[in-house]
This record gives structure tokens, C-alpha cells and sequence, in this order.
């Protein structure tokens, strides 16, 4: 809105200036050129810019700053330099929770990119049910997560619906939730249950993109099926391919309430993840500088991930 | 190479609509067979079912010997090129043109070899690391074409391959491509909207008309023995003229009645079609081509003769296009309106709303001296007159073409 008000006085001078100009007058005096339809000076974002440096950066970096304290929420603190990290290093449960995000990332960025992509190109030309099929598929994209993983942890209760489909088939009932060989592969259910229609919709739109015609001057050209995907059909959707994993990978290294939901961390923290520790180091017991090291941890973790991430999916034409 | 038959072929759509109907066509082997019509009849659906990207509801196909109506686009070994190119973007013109080979298993060393010399003979050597982004239109034709010569397949299908080309390309593209298709002797079915290329690349021409196919035969058969109305207007640049006249009796011979005048036929000109030749006060729709109105002065006195109102002369060296002015009725068909429409929707409003008389063309020597704004006499040989049923728009056809043109 600010753009469009400024224009006309802008222009306005300019107007001025070139009319005694062009009658043969005084000889113009000579002005920097600036284009036609100019869209506002920088310092009209001035406000904006300030509202994101104090909110976001400002603030994070501050609370950075508590990484190198022993601040407890109340009263002083003394600066502690690495100690913080020194003890997430040396703490083999802070470790193991950085196992469990790292595989709920990596397994979530994977389930939710191979179901994702298989949906959308099921449903992208052929099939006549295909705009249903969407909707449904990307209903639980809508939903709350914390509602999502009580229903599932409905599901997966002992005496729920999950053990009784299998019990049909003769298997003996599981707990689910409570075995901890079990429990982080029920959190990477969840998360990508709800997840896959989100991704399928990117690649729809990827897909979207890419002409029929080439796919069927693939097919002419005697390729495969397998051959047209691989060579004809990923390759167009890259873009597409870079945003779902950059954002799957940064939304699995973040996960914290399907967790919360389904296992608080149990059992026994065989679903702690990074985001699970610093909620509780920081609001439960009060370890605020702690917390503030293992936060800015999980920030480095995502920003490394994500820059490798755009690497490996860039267009290297 | 092979052959490519349509056998009674029909396409019609889950709504019941029907693009193709009992489409019958041989392509030989070898052919250059081009399928015109104006948009929407149907002949870019009959190509797609070659092609195997549209399936068949009726009626067989056929590659060779072999029936193909169910085997996949990939399996036909035909070879397509696409109105829009339909190139690979994210690959160099080299990988475009050796992706049909690579998919069908060939030695590196091999594609390498046979890439460059597709590469040559279009040239497009130079070219070869760039992307499709980068091309001109008459090159990513070229790289197109390329694509399809490279394999060698049976057949080459073409879907309007120069339609995107500024018309200085397209001539020069035309020519490339008959070349290249006489080289290597491959069967080719080409579609187009344009008479001029369905003429100039055709070793035999298919007009097709609301999935109906109206006449198969050589460009030469089309423009000078047209089986209907509808062809006799879609073959020819200037079109054909067709006014409504009536055939009738006079002493020992016959006269054409066309708006106020007559035009007496020299004695025998009509033998030759066992139609008219008992014909009196039998109306009919009279073809014209433009070349077929001759300077008075000079022609064979025989010949009858025309007057008509010169309203424009349009200078063309060396020839003279001259729009002339009759009080006869033009024919206004269903075929003819469309054909119209094809064009121009507001053209096909004027020809509806055509009230006095029709307009001709003619196509005159420069140096014929016709002037604007006179009344000035034609000659018209009887051998170019065509003659049409004006119900059922179909050519009243002579016994024998050589017969009719023994008489003139």
C-alpha cells in the first residue's frame, strides 16, 4: 500500500523539470535517472524491518546469550563460557535425543517425500475419483497436531483399534507406545501421517508444470515408465523436490508435539528429541541457561541441515 | 519403414462426441500423406491414435502388418514431432535428440556417432550444448526433427510442426522437411490446418471434415477434380468461386443462367456429364477457380463469356488479383460457413448477411488492362467449370476428366 501512495509526488518534479526542457529554455539541469514507475523509497520499511530485527533477531540472539550463562529464571547469573555445551556433550540421554530427532527428521523427510510424490503422481492426470482423493488426502494436513497424536494415541492404545485390525490377522497385541524399541517409530507414523498430503499438494503444483506433452514425447521416444520418471519427470519437478525436503527436514528437526502428545518422552526418554529437552531443562526445571544452549544447538543443527540440503537439490545446469 | 492403415477407424469422447468417424486411410510405405482440415475436425485426434496417445474406440490400426490398437506409444517405434516441440528443458539439444536412442539400449559410442551426424545433417552442430531455452523457434524445429530422424523409426508423425514459425521460416522449414523425408524414405503422416503446406508437402493429400473423411487423393486430383463443395473451397489460394446457377436448354446445346446472365456452352460441353445432360432449369452450384476467368481479348470465341463490375484490383506481379462484383447468389452451405469461421467468426457473418450478389476472384496476367470502378467482359473456359449438387454439396463429377477436357 505505501508503494502505490508515494508515486505521484515522485514523478511529480520530474514532470517539472523536463518541461522548460523540452520548450528550449533553460538547459535542463542534468538528474540521475530513475525509472519510470519507481515503488517507494527503502525507508518506508523502515518500521517493518525494525518490528523483525527487535522481535526476531534481536530477541534470538539475545536469548543466545544465555547459552553461556548458569541463569536459572531468577536472580543473577554468572557467565559460564562452553560449560553448557560441554555438559549436553558429556550427558549420553541429551545425545540420545539427538539420535531420536535426527532419525524422526531423516525418517520423516523421506516417508513424507516418497508417500508424498507416489500420491501426487497417482493423482495427478489419471485417475477419475482424483479430486476427492486429494481433498481427503490433504485433509489431516488441516488439523491440529497436538489433536492428531491424541487420536492416534487412541489408535495406538493397548486395548484401541490398531490391536484389534491385528488381532484379526492372529498377531499377538503390542504396546505400542510403551516399548521403546517401538515408540519412536509410532512418533514418525504420526508426524508423516499427518504430513504426506502437504507434500503431495507441492508436487501436484511441481507437477502441474510439466507439459503432457513431454511426457508423451518421452513415451515415443521409446522410454519406460521407470525411464520417463527418472529422467523426464523428476528432473522437472527439482524446485519442487527442493522446498518439500528443505521444509520436511526443518519441520522433523523441530518435532516436539506429536511427542509431547503421544509419549511426554518415554519410555524411559526413548523419544526425547532436542525440542522435548529444551521445553523441559528450561520451563520444567528451571535450567534456562541450559535450555538457551540446547535451543541454540538445535538452531545450528537446522541452519547446517538446511544449507546442505539446498546443495544437494540445486539445479546443477 | 512400414506402411500405417486406418481401418474403419472411430474416436468418440465419454461425452459422445465424436471426432473421427470410420476413418478409412493407407499411408504406404514411404508416403508423405498429409491430413488437413480446418480446427476441430478431427485430424489431430486421428494422429494421437497412431501415435498411441489416444485410444481407439473403433475400427483397427495398423503398423506394418501388425495391429497396434493396444501396444503403448513406446513399443510402436514411431517417431512424433509435437506442435509445441515438445523438447526436454532440462537437457542440452544433444541429450534431446540421443534420449530415443538411449532408450533403446544403444552403445554409447554409437550415439555419440549417429547424434552428430543427425546433428549435421540439420545443422545443428554448433548448437549441440545448448538448452532448448536458448534456440530460436526454427532451430528447436530443428533439434524437434532431429529427435525424430536419429532412431530411424517406422513411421514420422507430424502434428503442425510449423505452426509456431513466422511464414519466411515455414517455407524454408517445408522445404527442409520433404528433403529430409525423401532421403530417408520414411513413412509420414503429417497434419495441418494449411492448405498451401498439405499441397506444397503432400505426396497425397486426406481432407478430413468434422471426423469424416472427404477426399483422398494427390494435390493435383484435389485442386482440379474436388469430390465436394467443402473441398473445392478448402483447396486453393484464393479459394475456389461458387455462385448458384441453373442449367437449362437452348436449341441444340445448353446455357448457364448465373443472376442475369446467360452463358451459352459451346455444343458438347456438357456430354460429359451424365447428370446435366438431360438437365433443364436444373439449378445447381457453379466452381469457379480464379484462374479460370480469362481476359476477354484474345480468348477462344467459343468460350462464354462474363460480364462483371471490377471492384478492386489488387497489383501482384506478376499476376493481378481482381475482386469483381456478380448479381448471381452465392452458395451458402454449412461447409462453407465453416470454412469461414475457421478464418474469421466476423467474416462468416458478412457471408451470411451477403445480400447483393457475390464476389469473385480472379487471378489475371499483370499485364491485363482491368481498371477499378468498369464493367469488363471474362472468357471462361468450359473445361474449368465445376458443377456441384446444391443439396447435398457433392461434385457433379465429369464421365472421365480427360473426356471433359477434350471438349475445351
Amino acid at each position: 500500500m505505501t508503494a502505490t501512495m508515494g508515486t505521484p509526488q515522485d514523478t511529480g518534479p520530474l514532470v517539472r523539470g523536463t518541461v522548460p526542457a523540452a520548450g528550449g529554455g533553460q538547459p535542463a539541469r542534468p538528474r540521475r535517472s530513475r525509472p519510470l514507475i519507481t515503488y517507494g523509497r527503502w525507508w518506508w520499511a523502515l518500521p517493518a524491518i525494525l518490528a523483525v530485527l527487535l522481535i526476531h533477531y534481536v530477541a534470538t540472539a539475545g536469548g543466545a546469550l544465555y547459552a553461556f550463562t548458569n541463569w536459572t529464571g531468577i536472580g543473577d547469573f554468572d557467565w559460564v563460557g562452553l560449560d553448557n555445551f560441554r555438559r549436553i556433550l558429556d550427558d549420553p540421554a541429551l545425545i540420545g535425543s539427538l539420535e531420536n530427532t535426527l532419525f524422526l527428521a531423516f525418517g520423516f523427510l523421506i516417508a513424507t517425500n516418497v508417500v508424498g510424490l507416489l500420491l501426487a503422481l497417482a493423482l495427478n492426470r489419471t485417475l477419475r475419483t482424483r479430486y476427492l482423493l486429494r481433498v481427503l488426502f490433504f485433509m489431516p494436513v488441516v488439523l491440529s497436531p497436538l489433536a492428531v497424536s491424541y487420536i492416534w494415541k487412541f489408535i495406538f492404545d493397548f486395548n484401541g483399534p490398531l490391536n484389534d485390525v491385528l488381532a484379526w490377522f492372529g498377531a499377538a497385541p503390542k504396546t505400542w507406545l510403551a516399548d521403546p524399541t517401538l515408540a519412536l517409530w509410532a512418533v514418525l507414523v504420526v508426524m508423516a501421517w499427518q504430513t504426506t498430503g502437504m507434500v503431495m499438494v507441492i508436487y501436484l503444483a511441481g507437477l502441474a508444470t510439466v507439459p503432457a506433452e513431454i511426457e508423451e514425447a518421452a513415451a515415443l521416444d521409446g522410454a519406460s515408465t521407470w525411464r520417463r520418471f527418472r529422467y523426464i519427470t523428476l528432473p522437472s519437478i527439482r524446485p519442487s523436490l527442493a522446498i518439500a525436503s528443505t521444509l520436511m527436514l526443518i519441520q522433523g528437526l523441530r518435532v516436539f508435539d506429536q511427542v509431547m502428545a503421544l509419549t511426554g518422552g518415554g519410555p524411559a526418554g526413548a523419544t526425547e528429541t532436542l525440542a522435548t529437552q529444551v521445553y523441559k531443562e528450561t520451563f520444567a526445571l528451571s535450567n534456562f541457561g541450559f535450555g538457551a544452549a540446547l535451543a541454540l544447538l538445535l538452531t545450528l543443527i537446522m541452519l547446517v541441515f538446511s544449507v546442505l540440503q539446498q546443495a544437494a537439490t540445486r539445479d546443477r545446469s | 519403414m512400414a506402411s500405417i492403415t486406418f481401418d474403419r477407424i472411430t474416436k468418440r469422447y465419454p461425452d459422445g462426441t465424436q471426432a473421427v468417424s470410420e476413418l478409412d486411410l493407407a499411408i504406404r510405405d514411404g508416403e508423405f500423406l498429409v491430413l488437413v482440415g480446418p480446427s476441430g475436425c478431427g485430424k489431430t485426434t486421428a494422429l494421437r491414435m497412431a501415435a498411441g496417445l489416444e485410444e481407439i474406440s473403433e475400427g483397427r490400426l495398423l503398423i506394418g502388418d501388425r495391429v497396434v490398437n493396444e501396444v503403448h506409444p513406446s513399443q510402436r517405434d514411431i517417431a512424433m514431432v509435437f506442435q509445441s516441440y515438445a523438447l526436454y528443458p532440462h537437457m542440452s539439444v544433444r541429450e534431446n535428440i540421443a534420449f530415443p536412442l538411449q532408450c533403446a539400449g544403444l552403445a554409447k559410442a554409437e550415439v555419440r556417432e549417429r547424434v552428430d551426424r543427425a546433428a549435421d545433417a540439420l545443422g545443428l552442430t554448433e548448437l549441440l550444448e545448448r538448452r532448448p531455452k536458448a534456440l530460436s523457434g526454427g532451430q528447436r524445429q530443428r533439434v524437434a526433427m532431429g529427435r525424430a530422424i536419429v532412431r530411424q523409426p517406422q513411421a514420422f508423425l507430424m502434428d503442425e510442426p510449423l505452426s509456431n514459425l513466422d511464414a519466411k521460416l515455414r517455407g524454408q522449414m517445408r522445404a527442409e522437411i520433404r528433403n529430409l523425408q525423401r532421403e530417408y524414405r520414411t513413412t509420414t503422416l503429417y497434419v495441418t490446418h494449411d492448405q498451401v503446406e498439405a499441397m506444397t508437402m503432400g505426396d497425397r493429400i486426406a481432407v478430413l471434415r468434422k471426423g469424416v473423411l472427404q477426399q483422398l487423393g494427390t494435390p493435383e486430383e484435389l485442386y482440379e477434380s474436388p469430390a465436394n463443395l467443402f473441398v473445392a473451397e478448402f483447396i486453393g489460394s484464393p479459394p475456389m468461386n461458387v455462385l448458384s446457377a441453373t442449367v437449362t436448354r437452348a436449341g441444340s446445346g445448353s446455357e448457364l443462367l448465373l443472376g442475369s446472365q446467360r452463358l451459352v456452352l459451346p455444343a458438347g460441353a456438357l456430354d460429359a456429364y451424365p447428370e446435366l445432360a438431360g438437365a433443364d432449369a436444373t439449378p445447381v452450384a457453379l466452381g469457379l477457380r480464379p484462374e479460370a476467368l480469362r481476359d476477354a481479348a484474345g480468348a477462344d470465341p467459343s468460350w462464354p463469356r462474363l460480364l462483371a463490375d471490377v471492384e478492386l484490383v489488387e497489383n501482384l506481379p506478376p499476376e493481378k488479383l481482381v475482386h469483381l462484383r456478380l448479381d448471381a447468389e452465392p452458395v451458402v452451405t454449412e461447409a462453407t460457413l465453416e470454412l469461414a469461421a475457421d478464418v474469421d467468426q466476423a467474416a462468416a457473418e458478412d457471408l451470411r448477411a451477403l445480400g447483393r450478389g457475390s464476389v469473385l476472384h480472379a487471378r489475371l496476367p499483370g499485364t491485363t488492362p482491368v481498371r477499378e470502378g468498369t464493367r469488363a467482359q471474362f472468357a471462361v473456359p468450359p473445361s474449368a467449370l465445376h458443377f456441384f449438387d446444391l443439396s447435398t454439396g457433392q461434385a457433379i463429377a465429369p464421365q472421365s476428366p480427360r473426356l471433359a477436357a477434350a471438349t475445351a
